[in-house]
């Protein structure tokens, strides 16, 4: 059984980083552990990709080309709905100052083990609206 | 002829006779009068026949004729009775002389009677003439009666008037005595009457009283009796003058003997008295006891030679005094000039000192507050508020910046509206304004330039635009200094201070206070300097730490986390799943390249910063090279496609994996920034024989216009939020390289999207040539 089928969650989780070697491995370590797992490359695809689903939980790189991280947080809290929690993954020394400037759920610093962000994503996906 | 009667009248009588005589002596007196007259009577009878000129006679015939005539005249006249006959006589001559004397000059009766009476007319003459003879001894007897009852007349008067002045004479007479009298008996002084022998006649009581002689006593003595014998002598000669008729009267002050032998001082004055005939019958000497007078003048001599002498010593005494006061004023004058002196110098030094003392303080401000920032423009901008107003009515700070333009960085100005005019005066420095500003000759020198007074004619001959003469005329420049800002020996720019409103001047204390100023401002400001390019270095430094931790960490955690991924596959209890083994380590592979790229850019940076990045040019077909490289690339995407359109070979002599480098990081660029795929075109062209282009065009999502700027710039300059981050690394080595190459690299992003990166290399082949590289 799966922690995402005994989460019961109902929403995927939402990858959102420019480098795609990130993308390929949270996507497929989630995927083995049974979440759904959507990606976007930049803030952009993220807010166009949120038009058709609801994450249970987004993962967010902070730097990221045509529209990062800041953005991304900005505009999401802005529209109307359920927000799902959201968590910062980011490489960069201040990460908590990262976090706190979007008010971020959560934060995963890279670089990370595989527990520790299956970890976080089962505490938001379990305890997420 | 009255007038003669008139002359008569006026004649006085001189001898004094007895009543008796007095007719005698009157007709003794008219004939002498009529005598002295008788020339002006000859000369009026003369008058009077003048125009009947006697031819016939000569001037001396009718003068004596005349003469005879008239002294006949005169005895006719003073007969007594008058004896008119006789007087009928003369008329009846001078008529008869008169006739002759006209007949001989041809002229008629008729016209002497014309003469003779004026006015006739002639029936008068007709009928005088008969009797004319006879007419004129009428008329000769009547003027005489006339002149005779006249003269009578006048002898009367006479009379009375010698009576009446008799008569005064004795009244005065009988006064003069009197008061004589009452004066000489009267008098104080002592009076004495004496003959010409000098013995006494009378002498009054009051001389007789100061000489203690009876009236008696004294007629018996001569007055050289009682002269004091050594003024006998001198007293006797005036006396001996005064018989002798040389003078009339004297003076003399001497000594007199009283007759109780007590001496006496006395003055004397002796007149002489003459008696009727002017012969000198009496002296009279008038004596004053001058005793007391003479023994106050004694008194009074000696007291006023006492006093002389006296007033010779206190005179002598004053001298002496004057002369040490003198010595003494200028004894103080001296002193009071060198305490003066002193004061000035003390003063001088005093004020030296407060100078000095201020300046210390003024420095030791300066080097406060140029310590109590390590902000370079903060430090120089408080030099600026230091200066004013102490040292100066504004001041201006100007920096040579990177590219060598002046900057003006800071500005003062007591007034603070006025500061933005300093500063716009900055702007508007025209070359031939150096001269006035002094900033450029100032940096130029490296020396310090000082103008006590700035001559109008220097402003005016930086002649120029209206504008910058207004900020003249606003400002008024009077003093300057310019003093450079030295550190290490290298100028950073000038302190300009100047006296404007103030009207002070500079002087040379204020250039060396300033030099110093500038010395510590420049010290400062280097230091501000270094410790900025320190902290900038230090911030680059950890900008660089961090940006290629970022960097690193991506592909680290993806090598860790598919290292995890397959553990766990080969762990699995379900067996691992090879397929998914194999995508695993692909992964690991790539991310592992990608960080050996990183490490590699990482290193390059390094150099370029360093400065050791250098290229290993040959000449190189560049088609190929981007062929090559295209290829390498198309390999890692099977979503894009790359193009190339390059003319057969192009040679340049460049770095060949440099140039690759920098292809490569194009088109990774072009893969990455257009993730849904697509063409990617790459164009090498030769248009321009000397230079060989490379443009990399992708339909990707391009670079936001406010990012556009800044893609080719060191990464670390990135801010916190910039998303272009991993661009960063790679362009801007790109763009050293290629500016190694001597060309340059820019991008475009065309309107229907994507990037297009053009790359421009100079072949270099004269360059290969030259280095006989093929």
């Amino acid at each position: 059984v799966s922690a995402a089928e005994s989460a019961g969650s109902t929403g995927p989780i939402l990858v959102v980083d420019d480098d795609e070697g990130i993308r390929e491995f949270v996507q497929t370590v989630l995927s083995d552990e049974g979440y759904e797992v959507r990606t976007a490359w930049h803030g952009a695809a993220a807010l166009e990709l949120l038009e058709q689903v609801s994450p249970s939980v987004i993962l967010l790189d902070m730097r990221m080309p045509v529209m990062d991280g800041w953005e991304f947080a900005r505009q999401y809290r802005e529209r109307p709905g359920p927000h799902a929690p959201i968590i910062v993954v980011t490489a960069a020394r201040d990460a908590d100052d990262r976090a706190a400037q979007i008010a971020a759920d959560g934060v995963l610093p890279k670089p990370f083990r595989l527990h520790q962000l299956l970890e976080l994503v089962d505490q938001f996906a379990h305890n997420g609206d | 002829m009255r007038a003669v009667a008139g002359a008569t009248a006026r004649a006085t009588g001189r001898e004094a006779p007895g009543a008796s005589d007095m007719m005698t002596t009157e007709r003794a007196q008219v004939l002498q009068i009529l005598r002295d007259h008788r020339d002006a009577l000859v000369e009026n009878w003369r008058r009077a026949i003048a125009h009947t000129a006697f031819v016939s006679f000569s001037a001396q015939e009718v003068s004596q004729h005349l003469v005879e005539l008239t002294d006949q005249a005169i005895d006719a006249l003073l007969a007594e009775p008058v004896d008119r006959a006789k007087a009928r006589g003369i008329g009846a001559a001078l008529a008869r002389l008169h006739y002759v004397s006209a007949e001989a000059l041809g002229r008629t009766q008729e016209v002497l009677a014309r003469e003779l009476v004026a006015g006739p007319t002639d029936a008068q003459v007709a009928a005088l003439q008969p009797r004319l003879a006879a007419l004129l001894g009428e008329a000769a007897a009547g003027f005489f009666d006339q002149a005779r009852l006249t003269i009578l007349d006048e002898q009367e008067k006479i009379r009375g008037a010698l009576f009446a002045e008799r008569q005064q004479a004795m009244e005065a007479l009988r006064a003069s005595e009197a008061r004589f009298r009452a004066i000489f008996y009267g008098s104080a002084v002592g009076i004495a009457l004496s003959n010409m022998s000098g013995q006494m006649v009378e002498a009054n009581s009051a001389l007789q009283s100061i000489m203690g002689y009876t009236q008696e006593e004294l007629r018996r003595m001569v007055f050289t009796d009682w002269t004091h014998p050594e003024d006998v002598a001198a007293g006797w000669q005036p006396f001996q003058e005064l018989i002798e008729g040389k003078r009339d009267h004297y003076e003399i002050e001497q000594r007199y003997i009283r007759r109780d032998g007590e001496v006496l001082w006395g003055h004397l004055t002796v007149s002489l008295i003459r008696d009727a005939d002017g012969q000198p019958q009496f002296a009279i000497g008038m004596a004053e006891n001058i005793t007391e007078r003479k023994r106050a003048q004694e008194t009074i001599k000696r007291l006023n030679e006492d006093l002389e002498l006296r007033v010779a010593e206190r005179t002598a005494q004053l001298a002496a005094t004057n002369e040490e006061l003198q010595s003494e004023i200028v004894r103080r004058e001296q002193v009071e000039a060198e305490r003066t002196q002193l004061l000035a110098r003390e003063r001088a030094a005093r004020n030296e000192a407060e100078l000095a003392q201020q300046r210390l303080a003024f420095l030791a401000e300066a080097s406060s507050v140029l310590t109590s920032s390590l902000d370079y423009s903060t430090t120089l901008v408080s030099v600026a508020d230091l200066a004013v107003p102490a040292l100066a009515d504004w001041c201006a700070v100007d920096v040579v910046a990177e590219d060598g333009a002046i900057q003006r960085l800071a500005v003062a100005h007591v007034d603070p509206a006025k500061a933005g005019l300093v500063r716009e005066l900055h702007g508007y420095y025209p070359p031939d304004a150096d001269a006035l500003s002094g900033v450029r000759p100032v940096l130029h020198t490296g020396r310090s330039e000082f103008l006590h007074a700035i001559p109008d004619a220097l402003s005016a001959a930086v002649a120029g635009d209206a504008d910058y003469q207004r900020l003249l005329a606003e400002l008024r420049p009077r003093s300057r200094i310019t003093v450079p800002l030295i550190a290490r020996e290298r100028t950073l720019g000038t302190i300009s201070l100047v006296f404007a409103e103030s009207d002070r001047r500079y002087g040379p204390a204020d250039l060396t206070l300033a030099e110093d100023l500038a010395g510590r401002a420049a010290v400062a400001t280097d230091n501000a300097r270094l410790y900025a390019e320190a902290q900038q270095a230090l911030a680059e430094r950890d900008e660089f730490l961090s940006v290629a931790a970022h960097e690193l960490k991506t592909p680290v955690t993806n090598v860790i986390g598919f290292t995890e991924l397959t553990t766990r596959q080969l762990d699995s209890a379900a067996g691992s799943d090879p397929r998914r083994v194999r995508r695993a380590l692909e992964a690991i592979d790539r991310e592992s390249t990608k960080l050996s790229t990183l490490v590699s850019q990482l290193l390059d940076i390094s150099r370029i910063e360093a400065g050791q990045l250098v290229l290993d040019r040959t000449v190189t077909d560049v088609t190929r090279l981007v062929e090559e490289a295209a290829a390498s690339a198309g390999v890692r995407t099977s979503q894009h496609t790359i193009d190339v359109r390059a003319p057969a070979p192009v040679r340049a002599f460049v770095d060949p994996l440099r140039l690759e480098q920098v292809v490569a990081n194009l088109l990774s660029n072009a893969v990455k920034y257009s993730p849904a795929g697509g063409p990617i075109d790459i164009e090498v062209t030769a248009a321009h024989p000397d230079t060989v282009t490379i443009a990399v065009r992708d339909r990707g999502v391009g670079v936001a216009p406010e990012h556009r700027q800044r893609i080719f710039e060191r990464f670390y300059r990135i801010q916190p939020r910039d998303s272009i981050a991993g661009m960063g690394l790679g362009l801007y080595i790109s763009r050293q390289i290629v500016e190694l190459h001597g060309g340059h690299i820019e991008a475009e992003f065309p309107a229907d999207g994507g990037s297009r990166f053009i790359v421009s290399l100079p072949t270099g082949l004269a360059r290969a040539e030259r280095d006989g590289a093929t």
